[in-house]
């Protein structure tokens, strides 16, 4: 069958779409019209966001000097040998996934995909899954890295890459990333700048801000992070308060 | 009639105080034996100052928050038992009793203010009755035996006044009076009537417990 | 829910535990009872679900440890499972009741023993029951290994020193003033606290320490049931302290912590006199005495409205309810006390082991939270001060379920941001910023 965001040619019984890891559902024609008007903007969205990423890797690739991405690294004092990159498996990490990689695949670096389950409380450690709250244990975390690794690793060009690995925490996300980031002793953090609570409103309309926990890695983590946003992302000079995260 | 008076205030009534004061002392004699074991949070932590003035709270009306928040049912419970207590122990008839068989008898009152107080009595009774059918976190509580206690408790009363203003065989009211007082009293130690005496040992205890350890007021 | 402990209900161990159990006070307690009602008001479950009868504290142990006693320890799982419901889902031992009884029978410490009873056939929350585990193989709640809590500490003190020059955390310091034992969520899930507290202890010049074992001072196993283990978990702080000779034992902000290493963890440890090795100070009550005496100044006070929750186990079960005031008018203006205050406060709903419970109980938790919800309504305050971890979570959630539009915050954190810091503990390069 053909993905409906990318186009490509896929098996059929593929739960995701192995370029653009889109969850191909089997059927929408017995979906509710609420379920199926939903399913449909989803899918405005994923190929609005699709067309801006290739369009972005053109502009850098056709901006390179190195047409051809080399493991070796190019300086290597300057290298960052083991890049952090966190997600909240929403859209808004994205391009951050993207230029992280990126950066990865230049530098020869070790790459770190870091997702941390939210919780709602301070101390409890449960955290907020489909099926409701609940502990974080060993299933959980299984699901998870299973979802990341379909949704990141189709878009790695390597297939199986060893310099790649899924980490999954529980806890207060920027507390969980910068204890993570120290204890492996990373020398670069990626992140992109909010977690979007409701896809539905789409990237560019939250307005540009710094999230709870991208502002509290930045002010706290010891080595550089980069914050990557989108680059729809709305200028404004007005501060009307950012969207709480 | 006049042999069977004769026993329920001789011999009876000898034995009913026996069962009643000893009751009441081996119950505490055995709680002590008890407690000595597997209360010694009981005694590490005595305060006498705690326990009285957790006792007290809760002897005047509306000396706890708890009676304040049940106003009308705090009054009528505090008057139901100086009635229960006063009565009794002050009514002209069984002083006159007393002196004859032991020689001294406390003071009385005129009997007017016992046949007002015993009618209040019995109003408090009633209420307390009422209320147990009424309101629903007591109803789900009481069983049988708690409506059964309290219409025994008021029993002596009623009969003793009706017998008082001779309404009804006078003999048999007597009889019924000096009877349901008995068994009254011989069921005061082996039921949750025993609170004449364990009120203050458990009111002491949470004294002690709340008061002295924390300085929380359990009143 | 329970243990999947399908075996029969093992009665004769039951009758022993109701033996053991039936001292003067609970033989007392049960047959005292006159069925007045009082109690009902006193227990926000009653109040908060419509005033239902069955949530008066008389009705649950009657029906629970009077049951017991009554059918001399002959039930089935069945009833323990109507018991289970009780016990836990009606009741987070909060005390209040025992204050509202003419005769001061104290429910929560028969609900404690029904506990026990249950706990004994394997029938036990599932959120208490992982926790025992741990306590059983590391001797915390959260399985936290001893490297692991100096790792954290370690990257806290590095943290922290930014802020206060010359911060450190000393682990296992022996004759120290202070052991100071924490709640292992602190270090699992925030350990800021760990960060907070030793930033207020070095401004203060306080000589303290963090044991390396015997470091938790909350006591999940009280609430699950099991006294063994409760004690054990006791005994063994008890045991390092007097280890490392230090002068106190120090407890975070923490309401069970208090409860079990002041009252009630004595008797579960075996010392029969009730009374703790060594003296037990609550952070409270520490923190009052640095802003009274003035080692710890505040530089500008909070303007908010500010109101003050009294967890269970440190005000009414502890007796700290005035230190915990006092220190409030020190770091805020305005200050707006909840009604009922004092020891008379109502319990938050997520003490007694109730939020570690889990998500089963959260519907519930969320429903009894009403009566504390309004409370904190009624003040108008945008900030909740508290210094226990159950009621700042249980909070959160009141927060999100009732839209009361406040922040929650312990006394250390509030502490920390307000605090003035002295010139010999300013970081070097103190550069001027806007916060």
């Amino acid at each position: 069958m053909k993905c409906p965001v990318c186009n490509e040619e896929v098996e059929d019984q593929r739960l995701f779409c192995p370029y653009c890891s889109w969850e191909l559902t089997p059927d929408i024609g017995d979906l509710s019209p609420e379920r199926k008007a939903l399913y449909n903007e989803r899918l405005k969205i994923a190929r609005e966001n699709w067309r801006l990423l290739q369009e972005y890797r053109r502009f850098e690739r056709e901006s390179l000097e190195a047409p051809e991405i080399q493991r070796k690294a190019i300086e290597p004092e300057k290298i960052h040998k083991k890049i952090l990159f966190c997600t909240d498996l929403y859209p808004s990490s994205d391009y951050a996934f993207a230029a992280a990689l990126d950066l990865a695949e230049r530098s020869g670096a070790e790459f770190i995909i870091l997702h941390v389950l939210g919780s709602p409380h301070r101390y409890s450690g449960l955290i907020t899954t489909a099926e409701g709250e609940t502990w974080a244990s060993e299933e959980v975390y299984e699901k998870i890295r299973e979802r990341l690794k379909e949704y990141y690793f189709c878009r790695i060009e390597q297939e199986n890459p060893d310099w790649v690995w899924i980490a999954v925490k529980a806890g207060t996300p920027w507390i969980e990333i910068l204890r993570f980031a120290r204890k492996q002793k990373v020398d670069l953090i990626v992140m992109g700048p909010y977690t979007i609570h409701d896809p539905r409103l789409g990237l560019d309309l939250e307005k540009p801000h710094l999230g709870k926990h991208a502002q509290r890695v930045i002010l706290q983590a010891h080595c550089p992070v980069f914050i990557v946003t989108s680059p729809k992302q709305r200028l404004s000079f007005r501060d009307e308060g950012a969207k709480s995260t | 009639m006049d042999g069977l008076y004769v026993f329920l205030t001789g011999p009876a009534l000898w034995i009913t105080f026996i069962i009643f004061i000893g009751g009441l002392i081996l119950r505490l004699a055995y709680l002590f034996g008890l407690s000595r074991e597997r209360d010694r949070v009981f005694y590490n932590h005595m305060s006498f100052s705690w326990a009285m003035k957790s006792i007290l709270h809760w002897l005047i009306p509306w000396g706890s928050v708890s009676l304040r928040l049940q106003p009308v049912f705090s009054l009528v419970f505090f008057v139901f038992h100086v009635c229960l207590l006063g009565v009794p122990l002050f009514l002209l008839a069984h002083n006159m009793l007393w002196e004859e068989a032991f020689g001294f008898g406390l003071w009385s009152l005129p009997d007017v203010w016992a046949d007002i107080l015993t009618v209040i009595l019995i109003g408090c009774a009633i209420f307390l009755f009422v209320r147990r059918l009424v309101r629903l976190e007591v109803r789900i509580l009481t069983t049988l035996w708690d409506y059964t206690v309290l219409v025994l408790t008021t029993l002596p009363f009623v009969t003793g006044f009706l017998a008082y203003h001779q309404q009804g065989p006078y003999e048999v009211m007597l009889l019924l009076h000096v009877v349901f007082a008995e068994i009254l009293l011989i069921v005061i130690p082996f039921s949750k009537l025993g609170h004449i005496i364990l009120f203050f040992f458990t009111r002491a205890f949470i004294g002690f417990e709340m008061g002295g350890r924390r300085g929380a007021r359990p009143w | 829910m329970e243990n999947a402990n399908e075996r029969p209900v093992d009665t004769k161990e039951i009758r022993e535990l109701l033996d053991a159990n039936d001292g003067a006070r609970i033989r007392t307690w049960l047959s005292i009872c006159s069925r007045c009602g009082l109690c009902a008001e006193s227990c926000f479950f009653y109040l908060a679900n419509n005033k239902d009868p069955r949530l008066s504290p008389a009705y649950k142990f009657k029906n629970t440890l009077g049951e017991m006693y009554r059918r001399k320890g002959k039930v089935d799982r069945e009833f323990l499972r109507k018991c289970y419901d009780i016990l836990w889902g009606e009741c987070t031992t909060c005390k209040r009741c025992s204050l509202y009884c003419p005769f001061g029978i104290d429910i929560a410490t028969m609900i404690s023993a029904a506990r026990a009873v249950c706990y004994s056939q394997g029938i036990t929350p599932e959120g208490l029951a992982r926790t025992l585990d741990h306590y059983r193989e590391v001797g915390n709640q959260m399985g936290i290994s001893s490297e692991e809590l100096r790792d954290t500490c370690e990257w806290m003190a590095e943290e922290a020193a930014d802020e206060v020059r010359g911060l450190e955390i000393p682990i296992d310091k022996k004759g120290a003033k202070y052991m100071y034992t924490i709640n292992p969520r602190e270090p699992k899930y925030y350990p800021l606290d760990l960060a907070m507290a030793a930033q207020i202890f070095t401004v203060a010049r306080e000589s303290w320490t963090i044991p390396s074992t015997g470091w938790d001072c909350t006591n999940l196993p009280m609430y699950a049931g099991d006294r063994a283990l409760a004690g054990q978990v006791v005994k063994s702080m008890y045991d390092k302290a007097l280890e490392l000779g230090v002068e106190k034992i120090l407890l975070t902000e923490c309401g069970h912590a208090f409860r079990s290493a002041a009252f009630e963890g004595p008797y579960f440890a075996g010392y029969p006199d009730g009374k703790p090795p060594l003296e037990v100070v609550h952070s409270v009550q520490l923190f009052y005495e640095y802003l009274s005496d003035g080692r710890i100044q505040i530089a500008r006070k909070l303007e908010e409205p500010v109101t003050y929750q009294d967890p269970c186990n440190v005000s009414r079960n502890g007796g700290l309810w005035e230190e915990g005031r006092r220190i409030i008018e020190y770091l805020a203006e305005d200050f707006r006390d909840m009604s009922p205050n004092r020891e008379h406060n109502h319990c938050c709903g997520g003490g007694g082991g109730y939020i570690p419970m889990g998500p089963e109980f959260k519907r519930r938790r969320m429903i009894s939270g009403r009566v504390k919800a309004e409370q904190i309504k009624a003040t108008g305050a945008k900030i909740v001060i508290t210094p226990c971890h159950n009621c700042y979570d249980q909070i959160s959630d009141l927060n999100e379920e009732y839209n009361l539009g406040i922040k929650v915050s312990s006394l250390k954190e509030i502490i920390c941001d307000i605090m003035v810091i002295p010139d010999e503990f300013k970081p070097e390069s103190q550069e001027k910023h806007s916060d």
